[in-house]
Parts: structure tokens; sequence; C-alpha cells
């Protein structure tokens, strides 16, 4: 009787299991393996793929603007920082009951539900060089000019020294909404009397901040860093619609994009180079757990 | 004593407000200025310095967009795919996240083992090779073919899961003493106690599917077949001249999901913060 039972809840388990994981076995764990695989042959799609070895790896050792993108998806991890520093005081700020604090709460959470193309097309328009509202501020406050701060109006998306950075900021303004909720939710659970106390202390604002409220936040600092470093480094929808194929914003993924879809079409190429982008975001995902690591309530 | 005391309260009041109203101009300030261009005719858009509010406003380039480009056909093919591949994750995932939550069989912990490992792999290659599946499923240039990779989830799993680990044994013991079947105690004991995680689930996997911009651009390249998301790009790119006309693009495009994340919010930020805070 207790067999039965046994074999007919393995049964009942698995029947419940099996959608997922047929899915799961075709969309996930066979491309991770197959593209391993993808990455020693030669293959366009319309020929039938060739065996070539570490050759692709080779390629790609040599090839410098393979490099030059992956040196850029990597300045783009500047991004990450400010993000969290930057929601952390969002949070702070929004961590309070006022009258009318759940509408900027959630006003401050818009640009994350909106897609990456609305809010790149929009950026766009205010970047504008000639009519856009940011070089309309900059000369209303007077930065632009003879001898100001800025010559000439600045052409923010065509210009190669600035287009990358440009295009940082409008990640990061995406991204503020979202850790600010997260770092909220962690907000709550510090206990209200440790800052207290450090305030009756007489310790001003910001050694509560520094010396308290971020050591305590570090778990959340660690997770929210890992998934901004794995997105910057992956940087693809805003990149492409903002700066479109200029060569001072190719990222390594926009660079993977060109070599297949965007025309190239070598996938045994594209996949060894994807590999490479692999580990070096399990690379920095180490190094954020590295820095991150102690901390948090057990601390004190 | 007490009068400087309440002034410097009120004071700080003061401060906070406008800070949050600081940052809030500096987070919807863009969707006021998109808003803002998509309602002003041709004259008023390239004037120096930019004019903020629109006179007088105007639905034309609305109507014109509408006429140019298959916006409701766009719109019908992104509501097809988020709310399709939404309830099918919903029903993939959910049940998947049961029996790893609460039922004992053999080989439950390699699953567990091959979905955490799976989940923590990075996946920057698996787009080629999803594609070359797609293509011999004959998927390619279908709307379907842009949800299905989508749709079991290791994050959903593993959200669900959680929520049917807070469940009390008892509820299932007595349950099952009464002589409830497997799927009975499921459906009815298991199931209603964890909708609100369900919907949380829900209305992340729908505003992600309905945003979704890079998977769509690969599996696409039919004009009709286009998501919102795609034909906001093809707007951008076809009236570079028209700021207007791809604002208006814009705005049509974000409404939608305005809407919907205003309705479900409640839903959408315990997800967040509960998935972020063990």
């Amino acid at each position: 009787m207790i067999k039965r039972d046994r074999i007919y809840q393995t049964i009942f388990a698995y029947v419940f299991i099996l959608p997922a994981f047929i899915l799961l076995g075709i969309f996930l764990f066979y491309p991770t393996i197959y593209s391993l695989i993808l990455s020693l042959f030669n293959y366009n799609i319309i020929s039938p793929p060739t065996f070539v070895g570490l050759k692709n790896f080779q390629k790609v050792f040599s090839d410098r603007d393979f490099w030059e993108a992956l040196g850029r998806s990597i300045t783009y991890l500047l991004v990450v920082p400010p993000i969290q520093f930057v929601s952390i005081l969002m949070a702070i700020l929004v961590n309070r009951e006022l009258r009318g604090i759940s509408f900027f709460r959630l006003s401050y959470y818009i640009p994350v539900v909106t897609s990456t193309v609305a809010v790149a097309v929009v950026w766009k328009w205010i970047y504008d060089g000639d009519y856009g509202l940011l070089n309309a501020i900059l000369s209303l406050l007077g930065l632009i000019g003879e001898g100001k701060i800025f010559p000439s109006r600045p052409l923010w998306l065509s210009d190669p020294s600035l287009v990358l950075p440009s295009v940082m900021f409008v990640t990061f303004w995406k991204g503020l909404g979202f850790y600010m909720m997260i770092y909220l939710a962690s907000l709550k659970n510090i206990p209200v009397e440790l800052e207290e106390s450090a305030l009756i202390d007489g310790a001003n604002r910001w050694q509560v901040l520094f010396k308290i409220t971020i050591p305590m936040l570090r778990p959340t600092i660690l997770f929210c860093s890992v998934i901004s470093s794995m997105s910057a480094l992956r940087v693809f929808d805003e990149v492409y619609v903002m700066a479109g194929s200029q060569k001072a914003a190719t990222t390594a993924s926009i660079y993977i994009y060109n070599t297949t879809f965007g025309g190239g079409f070598s996938f045994g190429y594209a996949a060894s180079m994807g590999l490479i982008l692999a580990l070096v975001s399990m690379l920095f995902v180490f190094i954020n757990i590295k820095v991150f690591r102690k901390g948090g309530i057990e601390q004190y | 004593m007490l009068f400087f005391k309440s002034f410097y309260k009120l004071l700080k009041v003061l401060i906070i407000y406008l800070l949050l109203i600081f940052v809030c101009i500096f987070m919807i300030g863009p969707f006021l200025w998109m808003l803002s261009t998509a309602l002003k005719t041709s004259g008023n858009v390239y004037t120096w310095p930019p004019q903020l509010i629109p006179k007088p406003p105007s639905l034309q380039n609305f109507i014109e967009i509408w006429k140019l480009v298959p916006l409701s056909r766009w719109t019908l093919n992104s509501a097809y795919v988020a709310i399709l591949g939404t309830f099918l994750n919903i029903i993939v995932n959910t049940l998947a996240a049961y029996p790893l939550a609460r039922l004992n069989f053999p080989g439950k912990n390699l699953i567990m083992i091959l979905l955490v490992t799976f989940y923590m792999l990075p996946h920057t290659a698996n787009f080629i090779v999803n594609y070359l599946t797609l293509k011999s499923l004959h998927l390619t240039n279908t709307l379907n073919g842009v949800f299905i990779t989508g749709i079991a989830n290791i994050f959903g799993i593993f959200m669900i899961r959680q929520a049917y680990l807070a469940i009390p044994k008892e509820l299932e013991e007595s349950a099952r003493l009464d002589g409830a079947s497997e799927f009975t105690i499921w459906r009815k004991i298991m199931l209603p106690l964890v909708l609100p995680s369900i919907a949380t689930l829900g209305i992340f996997t729908f505003v992600g599917y309905w945003n979704e911009f890079f998977w769509p651009l690969i599996v696409i390249n039919k004009y009709e077949k286009y998501t919102l998301a795609l034909g906001l790009k093809y707007l951008d790119s076809q009236f570079v001249a028209n700021t207007r006309y791809v604002m208006a693009g814009g705005v049509f495009s974000i409404i939608p999901i305005i809407i919907i994340f205003l309705f479900a919010q409640r839903y959408y930020i315990t997800g967040l913060t509960s998935g972020a805070i063990k």
C-alpha cells in the first residue's frame, strides 16, 4: 500500500515537472551545451557546419575589433557603482511615511516598466544636437558658447567621445527605480535603533550612511551589483537603438549581433565570442562576491 | 525654543518634498517631453528654445502614424505574445514548482542541482542556438517563436516553489488523512494559497514579454509580424526627420504597459522585493 503510494507520487511529480523540463531542455540546457560545440565549427546556416577545432578562438584572439568591443562592454560597467549609490540614496529618501510618498515611489519606477526602445527613442530626441531638450537647457544655463564648458552644441550621440557615456547615462537612469525598490525592502529590515543610537552618540547623517546603513546593506548591494554588472556587460537594446552601428559604441553584444543576424552569419565564430563574454561576466560576478561578501546584520 | 524646533521640522519636510519632486521630474520628465512632442504640430517642434507645452495640442500625429503603419496589427501581436506567453509561463512553472517544493521522489535533488547550475551559467551564446532550433521547428518569423523560448523559466519555478514551501504542513496532512488524492490536495489546498505569487510572476512575465526587443528582433523580420517594440524601432529608422511621429509611436506603445502597471503595482512590487530578500 505504502509502496504503491510512493510510486504514484513519483509518477505524479514527474508529470507535473515534465512540461517545464521539455522546454528547458530544448531552449536552455541544449543551447548552453551546444553553443560550446558550435564554437568549434564554421557555420553560416546555408551550408552544413564544418569542424574547425579551436580556429574560431584563434581568430577571436587576433580580432582587434572584438577586443575593442569587449573593452567597451567592460567600460560600460562604470554605470554599476553610480546606479547602486544613487538608488540607495533614493531608497533612503522614499523610506519614510509622508503624504503622497507612494506616488513618488511609483513615479520613480515608471522608467523600469517601459520598454527600452521607447526610453531610447525619447532620449535620442532629448540628446538631439540642434533641437534637443538637453542642449536647450545647457544653453539656457549659459554653458554653451565661446569660452564656456561646451564651445559648440555637443553632439551627444554622434561625437565618438560622447556617444558611449551618453548611452550609459540612459542605462543608469532606467535602472534607478528597480534597484531603489530592492534597497527599500532591504532598508526596512535594518533595525531603526542602530541608526538612532549612532545619531545620539553624535554621528552626523553622512557618517551614519557610510558607517551603518551601507555596511548593513552589503548583502543586497552584492545581489544588485551582480545583476547590474551582468546586464551592463551584455547591454544591447539601448545601444542598438541610440547609437546604431557607430564604432565608438559597438559593445560586445552589438559586435556578436553584427557577426550573426546583423549580416555576418558566422554562427560558430559568434558562439566562441559569446563564450568569452560569458567567461568575462563570470569573472565579474566573482569579483563582486569578493568585494561585497562581508557585512550585513550578522556583523553586528 | 519649541517654535524653532517645529520650524526646523517643517523646513526638513519641505526640503524632503523638494528633493522628491526634483527626482520625480528627473524620472518622468522624459516621458512628459515625449508626450509634449507627440502632441505638437509640424511648426512648433523645431523651435529654439523648445516649447514645453504644445500650443495648441493636437492628435494629428497619432492619426497620421495610425494610417502610415499597421499600429493595430503590432499592438495585437504584442498582446498575443504577452498574453499567451504569460498564460503558458504561469501554467508550466506553477506545475513544475509543486513537486519540487512539497513531494519526495527519486531524482529530486538531481533536478534541483540541474536547475541551480543552469540558472547561474551565463547564457550569452544561447540565442544563436535557439534561433537554429526555431528554424528547424519552422517557428522563425512566427509570434509563437517569440514567446516559446521564455515559457519555462527557472526564476519563475523558484519563485512559485518558495510560495509552496511557505504553506504549513498540517493543512496537507489533514487532507491526506481524509483520503484526498494527490491531485485534489494540489488543486484544492495548495494552488489557491500560491495565487498571489502567481499574480506577481504573471505581471513580471507580461511586462517582460511586452517590452522584449532583442529576441523578437532576431526571430521576426516580417513587417506585419512586428511587435510594438520592433515597430517603434522601425518608426524611428523610417521617420528620422519626423520626431513627432516617433514620439507618438512611443506614447502609444507605453500607455498599455503603464495602465497595467498601475493596476497591478501591488503584486509587481512585492514580487520584486521578495525575490531579492531571502
